[in-house]
Parts: structure tokens; C-alpha cells; sequence
């Protein structure tokens, strides 16, 4: 009973600060939204039996995706762009076709989860679910390449981004940055 | 002993010419002109020789050879047919039987009433096994004996009496087969005497042509024509099934177009060629419907099919069989130049003189009394057609008569001679007198194919004569100086080979005893009255028609020859003619001697029959006379008819007693009649000419420009359109690709969603 | 209780779905990038509700990967958001569109 309402409260602000997200004309309200969809989503986690992703979720989501989302802010400036939908007929089509997507998902959920059933309640589950020990336990026996595999990607997407943040962007510029900075 | 395997050589007979064809168009324009001249010629010649061998080995004795191939003496001799090769089988056997049985006893009459029918293959189980015993080879309309996989059956039909064993079932019989042609040809009088003819003759005109057309820079081109034609009109002759016919029907019609032609330079000459050919082309229809109709009767266009069985399948003087031959006359007389469409052979005098002594006198033009020869039993069961060929044939002679009587043309002259001589054979076989017909189109070949050559050389000498004398003189009413008989004259002493065989052929024409044109043009008329009884009757009427032709005939041909040979020479040209080489000389004494001894070959003499009925009579055998006249004074009236005419022409051109032009000023409109040629082609022109040349516009600028072209214009412009529409999506902004994807996204899900379902 | 799975899988969906209709409405690009995290963030509520459900730890160690490469690859797009703000001034989606063809 408690954890139904408990559910029901999370659910709902994740919906009304994702929805602030997607609407906010201002980029650090948006930031801010975002930062409490994460938290709330940690706290979903946390009802269902994941301790230890609800806490890597609130470390890397809430805590370094925002810091960087706030730094690329600080840097544009929090302005949106223009009111004003550019492309002829995208809104329309855009709602139509998220109407259509949203309507297929729900009602794929609702009436196709097979096995465990929509409407069954959650089964038992072992004390130890979902704590560092079991998460460990799979993720360095048997998903232990996939994991090398990641901090090789991590290490590309560091590269990238520090070159990236770098290099002069001038029409055909060579891959070697002009010695000297201008203030960026 | 001539042995019966020579038979086997036939094939040869055709092919030899086509060799001809082969070697001129591979040798190319490498070929001088003299080995050209002698290959075209040399095959041509060595045909006939093959066509005299074969012919012995079917007529003469040899008894042994003869029984092994399968050839039985006597009067009664059927055709030696040779398979070739197969061209076409389309579709099944199937046969027809009652779908009710009754037994009949035997000896019984087979009553009528056999109920409903059904179409059975012959294997078919529904067939009675015993009806399938009692079906023989023999009376199965059509069927070939010894088929593979079709077994013998017998046929009973209504009214038939039964044979033993009975009891049997009565089945009205009716095969259709599965529609074969096959290339095969076909020996037997008929035949015999046409290759004969054609290669005989064909080779007299290719020799003469070798020195009439000397120093032609088209020459290898000519002879190359000349030998496909003759190959042509030898696979017409002999073909054994009427499409293989038509084959040879339109590869003749092709060669005379490519030969009238022949000076393409000028237009006049091309015209001409598309004029004979259009006109052709639309008898030409007219016959491919009417083999249409054959076929929807008959099942298939073999003779040995058709002809045996058209007293069977074709109901006398019914609907099908009137349909069927008067299509078949249409074509006759596009080819053979009768009314309506003969309006394309005066024309084609714009070709080489053995061109018009070849094809528009010997041979492509008595096609069309072949085919109605040929196919006389489909003719048979239409009396009133045959009346109309015979109707058609006299007014066509009578018209052509008067015209030529005022023509000042030479090669004009005889154009409409050949074109009333064939009227005569059209009125003979279609009063039934076939044997008479083709005994005309034999002795008129020698004389017709004489006098074109015979007027080729004084037109030669003529023109030699002008380039002498240093003149050329213009044309005159479109006749060029040479052919201009009112500048002929006095060539009987300057010109005597030629004059003399001229003058020969003439007479002939004239139908003066004892020369060959007599005994035909006699029995001819003698056939025709011998149709009718009482003054009233049709026949009776054609007769004299006939009479009166034959009247003008000798009045025209006497006129000719005066006007060519007799008296002084009137030009400059005839002034100076001279006699042309040997070369061109041999050929026509050989057919005056031809001309002069043709009779031999139709009258019956000391006992025995003639030649020439004698070797048709089994093929075309047929005897209407209704009345009896009496054959001498048929002959006499003929005679009197000649002279009288070969008269009326010395006292007019030759004594000068009669004034021509002083009769054709006291009737000026019968004069123009006949100068105008009837007024027939503007008549043509008016209604059939001027309105293709209005509707072709018509046809040019709004259905192909405007609804054809516009058609695939408007397909080109549409896919244009759409490519522009669609290239619309390419934006070029991320998010419109995004939105796309989403769309595309959800259309897929929603179709897994539902199918899934 | 009542709590089932096809109701977090709907939130989810829903979620996602917020997520998309950021990505194809707003022309700042910063925020394009948020909502593509939200599409991210919606995907790993249904493998942990999957994980949940099915008593099976992998869907955690899925989670891992993919809050992983999500942070790898904001990194990454805003280095380019920068980029791109430095050559032209501003962060407008509508500024990428040499796409033709």
C-alpha cells in the first residue's frame, strides 16, 4: 500500500519535471528539472530493489551529466533559441506521429508483457538483489569484456572531447591547432 | 528408261534460281557484269532443264521405277507431293462424335438425328471404344493417313449405309485438326506445265535481257531481281498448300515492285512501283481473308486437305462458299489485272522491257487464273461466282480492247492487250473451261512475251537510230520518241528478224489460224456458249461479248503491226534503225517458232489428245456445256471475226482507204473514252487517293504528335513531377530527417502491433 | 499493492515519449541533448523494472552500460554544442542543414 503510493508520487513527478524540461525557455530552469527528474528516477530505483543503481544513477547522472550540462550552459548562455517552429508542418506531424508511437507502446505494454503479465504482482525477490555484491558478481564474471570494452569507450569519448573543445573551428581546418589561444 | 527417283530432283527447281539470287548478292559489286548476266541466266536455264527431267520422270514410262515411287500409269495420275519441312503446328486434334448413340443394324441405312455433339480428343475415354474402331483414314475429311498416334478409324455419315459387322453408331464426323503447314511441293499437270513455263520462258526473256540491259549500271541488281522473281513464281506454282502459296504470291508482288522500280532515279518509274504494289497489296487482303474463311471450314490450307473436300464441306452456292471464293477473285484480279484493280499494270510499263515481258505478260500476272485453276473445286460450289469471274473477265477484255485501240504508246499498246487477253482467261475459267483457260495462258506467254521483246528491240533501234542522227526529239502526250508508234514505221525492211517475229506474234494475238492464239481464243469461245442455251441466257451473252473482243483484238493488233512495220519510217529514228545484236534476236525467233507450233500442244491430232489436256485433264477435268453448239461454227465465227477486224486495220493504216483521225473527230467523246482509259484512275484518285492524302495530316499531327507522343510526353513529365514532389523531403534540416524517422518508426510499430494481433 | 509492470513500463513509455517530443520541438541544442537523455533515462527504467520482475541481476549490469556510454556521449555532444556555438554564435538546431540530397 505504501510503496503503491510511493510509486505514485514518483511517477508523477517524473512526468511533470520531464515535461518541464522539454517546455522550460530558460536552459538553467531546464537544468534544474532535469536534475530532479534524475534524483526522482534514483529514487524509483530505490523502490525497486536496485540500491546500488540508484546510487551510481544520483553519482554520474544527477551528478556529473549535470555538472557537465551546466558547464556547456554556462558557456551558451541560458536563452532559448526562437519561439517560432521554422519547419513547416513539424509540430503537427511530430504530435501526430508521438501520438501513434505512444499509443502503440502503451498498448503493447499494457496488453502483450508476457510471462510475468501486466497485472501480476511483483514477485519475491532474494534479500540480496540488487546490492554491489550481486551487481559485482555479474558484471565482472560474466559481462567482464563488455566492461573493458566501455572504459576503452570512455577513454575515446574523453580524447574526442578534449580535442574537440580545442581545436579552432575554421572552414577546412588542419587537425593541428594553431599554436597560441584566443579566449574561448 | 527414265528413272522415277529423277522426281526427286524437284526441289532443285526453285532452288537453282534461289542460288542464282545467292551468288549475285554475295558476289556483290565485284561480280563484272558478263559473269553476272551468265550465272542469272545459266540458272534459269538449267531450272527448265530440271523441270523437262522431272516432268519426263512423272509422265513417261519406266514401269518398275515407277511402282516402287509410287506413281501409277494412266489418265487418272495423282500429284507427287514432297514434304520440304514442317513450318507451323499449332493447337490439338479433336474430333467430334454424337453424345447419343444408336445402334444401327447393319446394312440399315444411317438414319439422321444423331443427337447433340461434344468434342472428344481422340483418346478421349468418352469415346466409345467401338465408334473409335469404325473411324477409317480414308473418309476423315483432312486427315492424313498414317499419322502418328491417330488411329484408323471409320466414319459412317447420315444417309450412309452401314457396313458390316454391325451393329455401330452413326457420329457425324468432323476432325479439327491442329493447324500444320508444311513446305511441300507439289507435282502434277498443272504444275508441270506452270514451271514449265515459267522457266522456259523465263529463260528465253533473261537471255534477251542480257543484251537489252548491256552497259545498265544496275544490271547485277537486275538479274538479282529477275532470279528472285522467277524463284518467287515457282514457289507459287508448285506449292502444295494455299499459305505457302500466299508466300510466293507476295514475294512476286515484291519483285515486281522492286522491277517496275528499277530506274528508282526517276520518280515516275518509282511511283509506278508503289502504285502496282498498293494495288496488290489490296487484293493480296482480300485473299488472306478468304483463306481465313478456308481454314475456319476446312481446318487447314493444304491442298490435299482442301480441294478433295470441298464438295463434302461446302454447301453449293451457299453463303461460306460464295464468301469465300469471291475474296479469293479479289485477289486473283489485283494480280492478274482485271477489273476493279488492274490500274496498276499500264503503269508498270515504266519498267524494263523484259520486266513487261516476264512478269506483266508470261507469268506473275496469270497467277491469278492459276490460283482460280487451281483452286477450282472451292470455285465449283459457287455457280454465281463463277459467273462473275467469267463477267468480270469479258467486260474487263472489252474495256481494255477499246483503250488500246487508241493508244499511240507501243509498251501501252500491249500493256492493255495483256490485260484483255487475260480477261479472255478469266472468262474461260469461270465458265469451267479451265483446260481452255491455261491453254490460253500458255500460247498467250509465247506470243505476249514475244511481242514485248520484239517491241523492245524497235525500241532499242530506235533510240540508237535518234543518237545517229544526232537528235533527241521531246515526248510527245508523255511518249517518249522511241516508244512513239505514229514515229515507227517502215521496219519490215529495216528491222526483218524483228518485224518479222513482231509481226508473227501479232497475228497470233489477232487469233489468226493456224498460229497457237486461234485454237485457244476458239476453244474459249466455244466453252463459253457452249454454258448457255437460249438467247437470254448469260452465258450466250458473254459469248458475244467474247466475239466482239476478239473483233477489237485483231482490229488493235492489226493496227500495231501497220503502224510499227508497214509502210515508210515516219521518224527520224525509224529512219536510221538497225537490227539489233544476235543475242537479242535468238530469243525471239525462238518464240515465234514457239508461237507458230504452239497449237500443236491443244489440238488433238491423229487420235490421239492433246498434249496439253491430256497432262491437265487429270487435275482439271471438268465439262459444263449445257448446250451443244456446233464447234465448227464457233471456229468460223471466231475466224470471220479476226479477219474481219485484220481487215477493217489494212484498210485503215495500211491502204489509208479509212481515215483513223476522221473517225475520231466525228465521235470525240467516244474518242476521249477511250485516250482517258475510261477516266478509271481519276475515278481512283477522287475517292480513294484524295482522302488518305486529307486523313494523313489528320493522322500525323493529332493522334501521333499530339495523342501518342503526348501519351509518353506526360509520362516523362509526370515522373518528372514526382521527383520533384518528392525531392521536397530532402529538407536538409536534422530535425525534419528526425521527425521522419519517427514517423517511419511508428507506422512499422503499429503494423507489428497489429499483425501481431 | 497493485504496483504491476505494465505500469512502470507505461511510465516509461511515457516518459520516452517526453523525451522524443523534446529532441523533434526545440531548436537549442542543449536542450535537444537533455531530452535525448531523458529517452536514455526512460529505457533504463524498463530494464531495471525487467531486472525486477524477471529476478534476473543482468538488467542492472545493462543500466551499467548504458548510464556509461550516455555519459560518455554528452560529453561529446556538447563538446560539439561548444563547437559549434564558437563558429556561429549561437547553439540553433536548424543551423545544421547542408543535408541535401
Amino acid at each position: 500500500m505504501a510503496s503503491s503510493v510511493a510509486f505514485g508520487v514518483v511517477a508523477g513527478a517524473l512526468v511533470l519535471s520531464a515535461l518541464a524540461v522539454i517546455l522550460s525557455r530558460n536552459l538553467v530552469h531546464a537544468a534544474l528539472a532535469m536534475a530532479a527528474h534524475f534524483s526522482l528516477t534514483a529514487a524509483l530505483y530505490v523502490l525497486l530493489h536496485a540500491p546500488l543503481l540508484a546510487a551510481v544513477q544520483l553519482l554520474v547522472y544527477a551528478g556529473a551529466i549535470m555538472v557537465l550540462f551546466l558547464f556547456a550552459v554556462m558557456i551558451v548562455g541560458e536563452r532559448d533559441v526562437g519561439r517560432r517552429e521554422s519547419l513547416a508542418g513539424q509540430r503537427v506531424l511530430a504530435v501526430l506521429g508521438l501520438a501513434v508511437l505512444g499509443a502503440v507502446l502503451v498498448f503493447a505494454v499494457v496488453g502483450g508483457v508476457p510471462a510475468a503479465g501486466p497485472s501480476a504482482d511483483a514477485p519475491p525477490v532474494p534479500a540480496e538483489f540488487g546490492s554491489p555484491a550481486a551487481v559485482a558478481g555479474a558484471l565482472f564474471r560474466r559481462h567482464v569484456f563488455p566492461f573493458e570494452v566501455v572504459s576503452v569507450l570512455l577513454l575515446v569519448a574523453m580524447i574526442g572531447a578534449v580535442v574537440l573543445a580545442r581545436s579552432r573551428p575554421a572552414e577546412g581546418a588542419p587537425a593541428e591547432p594553431p599554436p597560441g589561444e584566443e579566449g574561448g | 528408261m527414265i528413272p522415277s527417283t529423277w522426281l526427286q530432283l524437284l526441289p532443285l527447281v526453285p532452288a537453282l534460281p534461289l542460288l542464282g539470287v545467292a551468288v549475285l548478292v554475295l558476289g556483290g559489286r565485284r561480280l563484272p557484269d558478263r559473269v553476272a548476266a551468265t550465272v542469272a541466266v545459266g540458272v534459269v536455264g538449267l531450272a527448265f532443264l530440271v523441270a523437262v527431267a522431272v516432268g519426263a520422270a512423272y509422265l513417261g514410262p519406266g514401269a518398275p521405277e515407277r511402282a516402287e515411287a509410287g506413281v501409277p500409269e494412266g489418265p487418272t495420275r495423282p500429284p507427287v507431293v514432297q514434304r520440304l519441312w514442317q513450318w507451323m503446328a499449332v493447337g490439338d486434334d479433336l474430333v467430334t462424335v454424337s453424345a447419343a448413340l444408336r445402334p444401327v443394324a447393319a446394312g440399315q441405312a444411317v438414319p439422321a438425328g444423331a443427337v447433340g455433339e461434344m468434342w472428344a480428343s481422340p483418346w478421349d475415354p468418352r469415346v466409345a471404344p467401338r465408334l473409335r474402331d469404325m473411324w477409317s483414314a480414308a473418309a476423315v475429311p483432312g486427315q492424313r493417313a498414317g499419322d502418328a498416334g491417330l488411329a484408323p478409324y471409320a466414319i459412317v455419315g447420315i444417309g450412309d449405309v452401314a457396313p458390316d459387322p454391325g451393329p455401330f453408331v452413326a457420329a457425324r464426323p468432323k476432325l479439327q485438326h491442329r493447324f500444320q503447314v508444311d513446305v511441300a511441293l507439289q507435282l502434277d499437270g498443272l504444275s508441270l506445265v506452270m514451271i514449265l513455263l515459267v522457266t522456259g520462258v523465263g529463260f528465253l526473256i533473261l537471255a534477251y535481257s542480257a543484251g537489252y540491259m548491256r552497259g545498265d549500271p544496275g544490271l547485277r541488281r537486275f538479274f538479282l531481281y529477275m532470279d528472285l522473281f522467277v524463284f518467287s513464281m515457282l514457289v507459287l506454282v508448285l506449292a502444295a498448300d494455299f499459305l505457302v502459296l500466299f508466300v510466293g504470291w507476295e514475294l512476286v508482288g515484291l519483285c515486281s515492285y522492286l522491277l517496275i522500280g528499277f530506274w528508282h532515279q526517276d520518280v515516275a518509274n518509282a511511283s509506278a512501283g508503289r502504285k502496282a504494289f498498293v494495288v496488290n497489296r489490296v487484293g493480296d487482303f482480300a485473299f488472306l481473308l478468304g483463306l481465313l474463311l478456308v481454314w475456319t471450314v476446312f481446318g487447314s490450307l493444304a491442298f490435299a486437305d482442301v480441294l478433295p473436300n470441298a464438295g463434302r464441306l461446302l454447301p453449293l452456292g451457299g453463303a461460306l462458299a460464295t464468301a469465300i471464293t469471291l475474296l479469293l477473285l479479289l485477289g486473283a484480279t489485283g494480280k492478274s489485272a482485271q477489273l476493279p484493280l488492274y490500274v496498276w499494270l499500264p503503269d508498270a510499263m515504266a519498267g524494263p522491257t523484259p520486266v513487261s515481258a516476264l512478269i506483266h505478260a508470261a507469268t506473275m500476272v496469270t497467277a491469278g487464273v492459276y490460283l482460280i485453276a487451281r483452286a477450282a473445286p472451292l470455285f465449283e460450289r459457287a455457280p454465281l461466282v463463277m459467273l462473275a469471274i467469267a463477267g468480270v473477265g469479258a467486260a474487263t477484255a472489252l474495256a481494255a480492247a477499246l483503250i488500246a485501240l487508241v493508244q499511240v504508246d507501243i509498251k501501252r499498246v500491249l500493256a492493255y492487250s495483256t490485260i484483255s487477253q487475260l480477261g479472255f482467261m478469266f472468262l474461260a475459267v469461270g465458265a469451267g473451261a479451265y483446260i481452255a483457260g491455261i491453254a490460253h495462258l500458255v500460247v498467250h506467254a509465247f506470243f505476249k512475251a514475244l511481242l514485248f521483246l520484239a517491241a523492245g528491240s524497235v525500241m532499242h533501234a530506235l533510240a540508237h537510230g535518234y543518237a545517229h542522227a544526232g537528235v533527241s526529239p521531246p515526248a510527245q502526250d508523255d511518249v517518249p520518241a522511241q516508244q512513239d508508234v505514229r514515229r515507227m514505221g517502215g521496219l519490215l525492211r529495216r528491222l526483218p528478224l524483228t518485224a518479222w517475229t513482231f509481226v508473227i506474234g501479232g497475228l497470233a494475238l489477232a487469233g489468226l489460224f493456224p498460229l497457237a492464239g486461234f485454237f485457244s481464243k476458239d476453244e474459249i469461245l466455244y466453252e463459253t456458249l457452249g454454258r448457255g442455251q437460249g438467247l437470254l441466257d448469260p452465258w450466250v451473252a458473254l459469248w458475244a461479248v467474247g466475239m466482239v473482243t476478239a473483233f477489237l483484238t485483231a482490229l488493235y493488233a492489226g493496227r500495231l503491226l501497220l503502224l510499227v512495220c508497214g509502210g515508210g519510217p515516219r521518224g527520224e529514228g525509224a529512219g536510221r534503225a538497225v537490227e539489233p545484236s544476235a543475242v537479242m534476236t535468238a530469243p525471239l525467233v525462238a518464240l515465234a517458232a514457239l508461237t507458230v507450233a504452239g497449237g500443236l500442244l491443244i489440238v488433238p491430232l491423229a487420235g490421239r489428245e492433246a498434249p496439253l489436256a491430256a497432262l491437265l485433264a487429270p487435275v482439271l477435268g471438268q465439262h459444263h456445256a449445257v448446250g451443244d453448239p456446233s464447234k465448227a461454227a464457233v471456229a468460223v465465227a471466231a475466224t470471220a471475226a479476226s479477219l474481219l477486224g485484220l481487215g477493217l486495220a489494212w484498210l485503215a493504216y495500211g491502204r489509208g482507204a479509212l481515215d483513223p483521225a476522221r473517225i475520231a473527230r466525228a465521235a470525240p467523246w467516244a474518242y476521249r473514252l477511250a485516250w482517258r482509259k475510261f477516266y478509271v484512275d481519276e475515278l481512283y484518285a477522287l475517292v480513294f487517293v484524295r482522302p488518305f492524302r486529307a486523313a494523313a495530316p489528320f493522322l500525323w499531327r493529332v493522334v501521333d504528335d499530339r495523342v501518342i507522343d503526348g501519351a509518353v510526353n506526360a509520362t516523362g513529365r509526370a515522373v518528372l513531377a514526382a521527383g520533384t514532389g518528392a525531392r521536397r523531403l530532402q529538407t536538409g534540416y536534422v530535425r525534419s530527417y528526425a521527425l521522419f524517422m519517427l514517423l517511419g518508426a511508428a507506422v512499422i510499430a503499429a503494423y507489428l502491433l497489429l499483425s501481431a494481433r | 499493492m497493485g504496483v504491476s509492470a505494465g505500469h512502470l513500463l507505461a511510465l516509461a513509455a511515457v516518459l520516452f515519449s517526453i523525451g522524443l517530443a523534446g529532441v523533434l520541438l526545440r531548436r537549442q541544442l542543449i536542450l535537444v541533448l537533455m531530452s535525448v537523455e531523458l529517452m536514455l533515462n526512460a529505457v533504463n527504467i524498463t530494464l531495471v523494472t525487467a531486472a525486477r520482475w524477471l529476478v534476473d541481476i543482468d538488467g542492472h549490469v545493462y543500466v551499467f552500460f548504458s548510464l556509461s556510454v550516455a555519459a560518455a556521449e554528452v560529453a561529446v555532444g556538447l563538446a560539439l554544442v561548444v563547437t559549434v556555438f564558437r563558429a556561429l554564435g549561437r547553439s540553433d538546431a536548424d543551423d545544421a542543414d547542408t543535408l541535401y540530397g
